[in-house]
């Protein structure tokens, strides 16, 4: 791997002294790359990804994210600008109730004039498919339309790196879908990064590389074929792998087929086909 | 979103009002309202308040749905007043309480002023929508702004909690439901019941308020907010040309 | 227990005034088992269960318990005796300083004596995968997530309801903590309850369901055995719902021309599917 734009180095946290909820982290994220981390409730999973946009200070260990060191306050606004996170819970992120005005609210703070911080939002609604949204009320939005809106309130500030910290987690499968275009849109457009916090393992299939976390620790790393059909070690990370690996492992079973397992239902069709 | 006494949908002179004009006028309305306490000016009160009704068109049910809500806190108070005011001359008595008749007099004004005030504020928010509150208050404190004060964090503030409001409004319903269905009873609807449930539903509101505070500080940190270089004039020293 | 919604309406003021109707003519006949229910958002699962439980009047159509109108006398005390409902994100709405006064809560509360209170709270948790004598005295709010959910679905399953509403209980729990929560859908049903579950998620309702009801603009779309109804990907996809995993992947595989047997709804089910297919091919 060349060129890095998240860099994690052994990075250690303890919101309680003693009882450490990120025993030594080390990642590397290559620039563009669409990266899914994933570990049960209680891993460090939300911990890390706070750390990514300096919301937490550095403890112990090194943390550089687009070239930014995030133990350096000086720099800290610039990280935040370069790394956008999206929350879990859509209700609790918005400062406005007017869709336009929240998604101006990071490019105004991040020193844009009005009238350029009004431009970026209706661009960065555009983009997540919610054009002419500017004037609507946030709350009468679906829960899918309120994190669109706070994905465009993080485009709209120019991120290099998108975090989502279980952003699918609380809304329907639509929401879901239509979010995770957007994402997929904007990675492409913008070339931006995109770091996906989730326990969802059909999103996790999707990604060009996998971290499971459990228990403070990146347990595995790596491509989702080669790290999301190991059953075991993802019990005991307290998950299971996609229901592509694990229809593949049965069929393994019965001697109905034979070879490493596919992570998604294309692929699982592919080696089916063949 | 069912019941939440927000905004309504109409068009009349008091929606055109400009904010900080209903609010100066909601501060000058409520004052008179506790002024008030001969029958004649309570009656004289209540009837422009009824009259500030009629012109809002907000309609009378959107009007009373708040004041509806604390039904049981007014019958509460006008019970405690009636029976704890005073010992004098008593109409009926049972151990320290004394029904009098100055009690009942003192109670029906407190709750008269208390459902005037309330049917008041529920006019400002349902002719104002929340972004137009937060310019008012943004303007009625311009003045303190010279003297150095932080008015953009203070109308931000006022701002983020106006639209938490509709939010905690429906969850203190959706509490107040499962409490009911918990204690699996349909005679929940004594006085001293209810008032120990209202009592009781404080703790989880509490949490959830302080819970959507942490969440939505973290989010705007995430999104370049900082109290002490207000925006606008924000991010200049730290604006660096990127790669 | 069993639960007769006849011709259900409900509607109320919406945004800018005008009436929007969240449910219309809402007829269902609940006995037993685990009855899925899905919908977009916003089709009305959440009001429909707040009408079962008693706790939001129809406008229109009545609710009968076991024959009896629950909207008054003998009924509604029948109802209200023995409905419990989980809401979303129940763990929001904890306000006990220690798990075992949360979970003894509601049966204190219908006057179930101290000790009895306190053996059925055990039983309870214990359903859920959790033990009153570790969890007891801790704070409520000091548990993780999954533990969360899962005490306060065991506070509402102490109470025994016969008639056991649930709104959308897998939301945002990881892999485990959803196992548990279906676990424990599972066991209030062989006990006997009757169990309404609104979900989006057709995995979690393909492992616990026995009928599906589907919910569209407040109407019912579809009303039929859930092993049937979620099996059919092209079926749950016209009416705007996500099939089960494997189902949407048994359909990929037939257009793909893979012979697929019968209609799984889990991997498992899936590979036996392909494995008689190819047997058969």
């Amino acid at each position: 791997m060349g060129e890095r734009i998240v860099e994690a180095r052994d990075v250690r946290h303890a919101y309680v002294p003693g009882r450490p909820d990120l025993r030594g982290v080390s990642l590397d994220v290559a620039p563009g790359e669409l990266v899914a981390i994933v570990g049960e409730n209680g891993s460090g999973k939300t911990t890390l990804a706070r750390h990514l946009n300096a919301l937490i200070p550095l403890q112990a260990g090194e943390l550089l994210v687009a070239g930014l060191d995030a133990a350096d306050p000086d720099v800290l606004w610039e990280l935040r600008r370069a790394c956008g996170m999206v929350f879990q819970n859509p209700e609790n992120q918005f400062v406005s109730s007017v869709v336009g005005e929240d998604v101006a609210f990071g490019p105004l703070n991040f020193g844009m004039s009005e009238k350029d911080a009004r431009a970026a939002a209706s661009a960065a609604l555009g983009a997540v498919g919610l054009a002419g949204f500017e004037r609507r009320d946030v709350h009468a939005l679906s829960g899918g339309q309120q994190q669109r809106v706070a994905l465009a309130g993080v485009l709209a500030s120019g991120p290099r790196v998108i975090v989502l910290d279980e952003a699918t987690s609380m809304i329907d499968p639509q929401g879901r879908d239509d979010l995770v275009r957007a994402v997929l849109r904007a990675r492409a457009e913008r070339g931006a990064t995109v770091i996906w916090i989730t326990h969802d393992m059909e999103l996790a299939a999707r990604a060009d590389r996998v971290f499971v976390m459990r228990a403070g620790e990146v347990a595995a790393a790596g491509a989702p074929e080669d790290v999301l059909v190991d059953e075991g070690l993802l019990a005991s990370a307290g998950l299971e792998p996609p229901m592509a690996a694990r229809a593949w492992h049965e069929l393994v079973r019965l001697g109905a087929a034979s070879g490493p397992a596919p992570v998604t239902v294309e692929g699982l069709v592919s080696l089916l086909c063949a | 979103m069912r019941g939440v006494p927000g905004y309504v949908w109409a068009d009349s002179p008091l929606h055109r009002l400009p904010a900080a004009a209903k609010l100066v006028g909601l501060v000058v309305c409520a004052a008179l309202v506790v002024l008030a306490s001969s029958p004649l000016e309570l009656l004289a009160a209540a009837a422009g308040v009824a009259a500030l009704v009629a012109v809002s068109r907000v309609g009378w049910r959107a009007a009373a749905r708040a004041a509806w809500g604390l039904r049981w806190f007014l019958l509460m108070v006008l019970a405690l007043n009636a029976l704890l005011f005073s010992d004098v001359d008593p109409l009926f008595s049972l151990g320290p309480a004394h029904l009098t008749s100055s009690g009942l007099a003192q109670g029906v004004r407190i709750v008269v002023r208390t459902l005037l005030v309330v049917v008041l504020g529920t006019l400002l928010t349902a002719t104002t929508r929340p972004q137009e509150l937060v310019a008012g208050v943004r303007r009625l404190l311009r003045p303190l702004g010279r003297l150095g004060l932080p008015i953009e964090a203070a109308a931000l503030a006022v701002g983020v909690t106006v639209q938490f409001v509709p939010t905690l409004l429906r969850e203190s319903r959706q509490l107040m439901r499962a409490q009911e269905i918990r204690c699996g009873n349909v005679a929940t609807r004594g006085i001293m019941r209810r008032a120990v449930s209202y009592i009781r539903l404080l703790v989880p509101m509490f949490v959830s308020a302080v819970r959507r505070a942490d969440e939505l500080s973290v989010a705007m940190e995430a999104r370049g907010y900082r109290l002490s270089s207000p925006r606008g004039s924000a991010g200049g020293g730290e604006r660096r040309k990127r790669s | 227990m069993r639960v007769t919604l006849e011709g259900i309406g409900l509607s109320f003021e919406g945004g800018a005034g005008e009436r929007v109707r969240a449910l219309d003519d809402v007829s269902l006949e609940l006995s037993g088992g685990v009855c899925g229910l899905m919908g977009q958002t916003g089709s009305g699962k959440t009001t429909l269960l707040e009408v079962i439980a008693g706790v939001t009047a129809p406008d229109a159509g009545r609710v009968l318990v076991d024959g009896e109108d629950a909207s008054r006398g003998a009924g509604a005390r029948a109802l209200a005796g023995s409905v419990g409902l989980v809401f979303q994100i129940p763990e929001r709405q904890f306000f006990e300083p220690t798990v075992a006064e949360e979970v003894t809560f509601g049966l204190l509360a219908r006057g179930v004596a101290a000790e009895e209170a306190r053996r059925r709270a055990a039983h309870a948790l214990g359903v859920m995968g959790l033990s009153l004598d570790a969890l007891g005295r801790r704070s409520p709010f000091a548990l993780s997530g999954g533990q969360q959910r899962r005490v306060a679905i065991a506070s509402v399953l102490a109470t025994r309801p016969g008639l056991l509403l649930l709104d959308e209980p897998t939301a945002g729990l990881d892999p485990r903590a959803r196992d548990a929560c279906l676990e424990a859908v599972r066991a209030a049903a062989a006990e006997g309850a009757t169990v309404v579950m609104a979900s989006h998620d057709a995995n979690a309702l393909a492992a616990v369901a026995d009928r599906l009801v589907c919910l569209e603009a407040g109407r019912v779309t579809l009303d039929g055995p859930a092993r049937e109804l979620l099996g059919d990907a092209r079926l749950m996809r016209d009416h705007g719902l996500e099939p089960a995993c494997a189902a949407r992947a048994a359909a990929a595989l037939r257009r793909a021309g893979v012979a697929v047997d019968g209609a799984p709804l889990t991997a498992v089910e899936l590979a036996r599917a392909v494995a008689r297919g190819r047997g058969r091919s």
